[in-house]
């Protein structure tokens, strides 16, 4: 990011959030058109939307014209209907502000909100570059995306703004797994925190950075970073989705140099653009610790758990240990049984001689008895 | 017998509480009629009386036996590690621990925050000891009662979890 883009940022206010080339400048019809031609089957139509759904549409269209200008430059300004000079990098990616879904918001149909822009009256002055004129907008198709989002509270482009009710959102619903924040081109601020949030994971747990995984989950969701110099669009989503997304990512470095992101990531010069935003930059930090937090409560229950198991098994290994000796004992002892009683049995001769042995050097009366009982026991051997 | 280590690695109790050390003595802890295995859970209403530890060996060496949460207050930060929850010297081979003297009395687990392990640790002696208790229980260093006792590395250890319970249990 260039601080020129920062400066328009703050300087603008209400100036428009689209570059050319980008697709908020598209109305609701042009967009639909724009998805048709892409194949992109919606199967839907906006009006019966959720917001979650549109944006995650835009998203997709992006994505798909971000690919579209990575190979050939020319069909992004094709897809676009704006004009005007062309942006830093990959422009279909750029996006001011932060976009914000609270869960109120995330859960509307667009036509609702569309009736409640109708019902609050023309739009303030900051909904985008248009004159606040209500008959110029009758219907939702003529709307742009860009004031749609604005109108609707999804974008600001005031950063600070946009980090107070970040903030807001956080401490309200501190772990409501669905509000999605995507903080776009403040990108920058973002990954500076990576570089701190990656120091403390990998210091404590020795897992794959957070900040990264983070990342990587952004490009999954748009796999054309192409712009990704110009401006990168990060999506947090809260801890537990996050986690399991990083589970399922494997390594975020992995991703970033995979061919979905076909330009190196430039890490110190996104560090270098490091802008204001420190109320974004806390909550983030909040977040990340959070999830370091919970990542390593994971680990220690994961532990906890192996630990166990271990020694469970050892216990029932000493144990199989134990009775098989056991058994062995016993089997040895059965044995040694048995084989007295043959003994006895096939060679009574020892016995018997054992007997007078012993009959003959006894005296009286036990030489006698036992000379009897002898013979009485084996009376077919005599 | 000697009991496995494995577990304690794992559980990072050897790393976290004590050194690594090869089990010499056996040591059975049973919190009323059932041993305890390495690494259990148990309620802390069923732990709030101690527990009967005895142990093997000759008679005429004499153990100490201690008892720490390095999980206080909370697994996450374990700013007070260890917690002191027992000490108990002198205790002959071949008996059990209420056969020693008792230098911290027993302190149930209580858990505030978090599954914290409590981990019973014994030495043997080379002589006879006389410990003082610390003055408080917080911030216990195990290692550092060994060095000072001249007790060595651990013959025995054997360490359960704890949480705490819910103040209103449905079931």
């Amino acid at each position: 990011m260039d601080p020129k883009d920062g400066e328009r940022m703050g300087a603008a206010g209400p100036g428009p959030l689209s570059r050319q080339g980008s697709i908020y400048s598209l109305t609701f019809d042009e967009f639909q058109n724009t998805l048709g031609g892409m194949g992109g089957g919606l199967g839907k139509d906006f009006g019966s939307m959720n917001m979650d759904e549109l944006l995650r549409s835009i998203w997709t269209a992006e994505e798909s014209q971000a690919i579209a200008s990575a190979s050939a430059s020319a069909s992004a300004s094709a897809a676009g209907a704006g004009a005007g000079p062309v942006g830093d990098g990959g422009a279909a990616l750029q996006r001011q502000g932060s976009l914000t879904l609270p869960r109120t918001l995330s859960v509307k149909t667009v036509d609702e909100v569309w009736r409640d822009f109708a019902r609050e009256g023309p739009p303030g002055p900051t909904a985008g570059g248009a004159e606040p004129q209500p008959n110029r907008q009758p219907t939702l198709g003529e709307m742009t995306l860009e004031e749609f989002l604005v109108r609707a509270g999804v974008v600001r482009d005031n950063p600070a703004a946009a980090a107070a009710a970040a903030a807001a959102a956080v401490s309200a619903q501190p772990v409501a797994p669905r509000p999605i924040q995507a903080v776009n081109n403040g990108a920058s601020i973002f990954f500076g925190n990576f570089g701190g949030a990656n120091d403390a994971g990998a210091g404590a747990m020795g897992f794959a950075p957070v900040g990264i995984g983070d990342q990587a989950m952004g490009n999954g969701l748009m796999p054309g970073v192409a712009g990704m110099a110009g401006g990168a669009v990060t999506v947090v989503s809260p801890v537990d989705t996050s986690v399991a997304q990083l589970d399922s990512m494997g390594k975020g470095n992995g991703d970033l140099s995979s061919p979905m992101a076909p330009v190196p990531y430039p890490f110190e010069g996104v560090i270098r653009g490091r802008r204001s935003g420190a109320g974004v930059e806390k909550v983030v930090e909040r977040r990340q610790r959070r999830m370091i937090k919970n990542r390593e409560s994971a680990a220690r229950s994961r532990a906890r758990k192996q630990a166990y198991t271990m020694e469970l098994e050892a216990e029932v290994q000493k144990l199989k240990e134990q009775n098989e000796e056991l058994q062995k004992k016993q089997e040895e002892i059965m044995e040694m049984q048995k084989n007295q009683v043959l003994e006895v049995i096939s060679n009574p001769y020892a016995q018997k001689k054992r007997c007078l042995r012993r009959t003959l050097t006894g005296f009286g009366e036990p030489k006698f008895l036992l000379y009897i009982s002898d013979q009485q026991s084996r009376m077919y051997q005599c | 017998m000697a009991r496995f280590v494995d577990p304690l690695v794992v559980g990072r109790v050897i790393g976290e509480v004590v050194d690594l050390f090869v089990p010499s003595i056996s040591m059975t802890v049973a919190y009323g009629p059932k041993d305890i295995s390495n690494g259990c859970l148990l309620k802390p209403s069923a732990t709030a009386a101690p527990p009967l530890v005895r142990i093997s060996g000759r008679r005429n060496d004499l153990y100490t036996l201690i008892m720490t949460d390095p999980d206080a207050p909370s697994p996450s930060d374990p700013t007070m590690r260890e917690y002191l929850h027992w000490i108990v010297t002198n205790i002959p081979g071949g008996t059990d621990a209420s056969k020693g003297e008792e230098v911290v009395e027993y302190m149930g687990p209580r858990p505030p925050v978090g599954i914290h392990r409590y981990v019973l640790v014994l030495f043997e002696q080379k002589t006879r000891v006389h410990a003082e208790a610390p003055r408080e229980r917080a911030n216990f260093n195990t290692r550092a009662f060994a060095a000072a006792h001249e007790l060595g590395l651990p013959t025995a250890v054997v360490y359960f979890n704890a949480q705490k319970e819910p103040a209103n249990r449905r079931r």
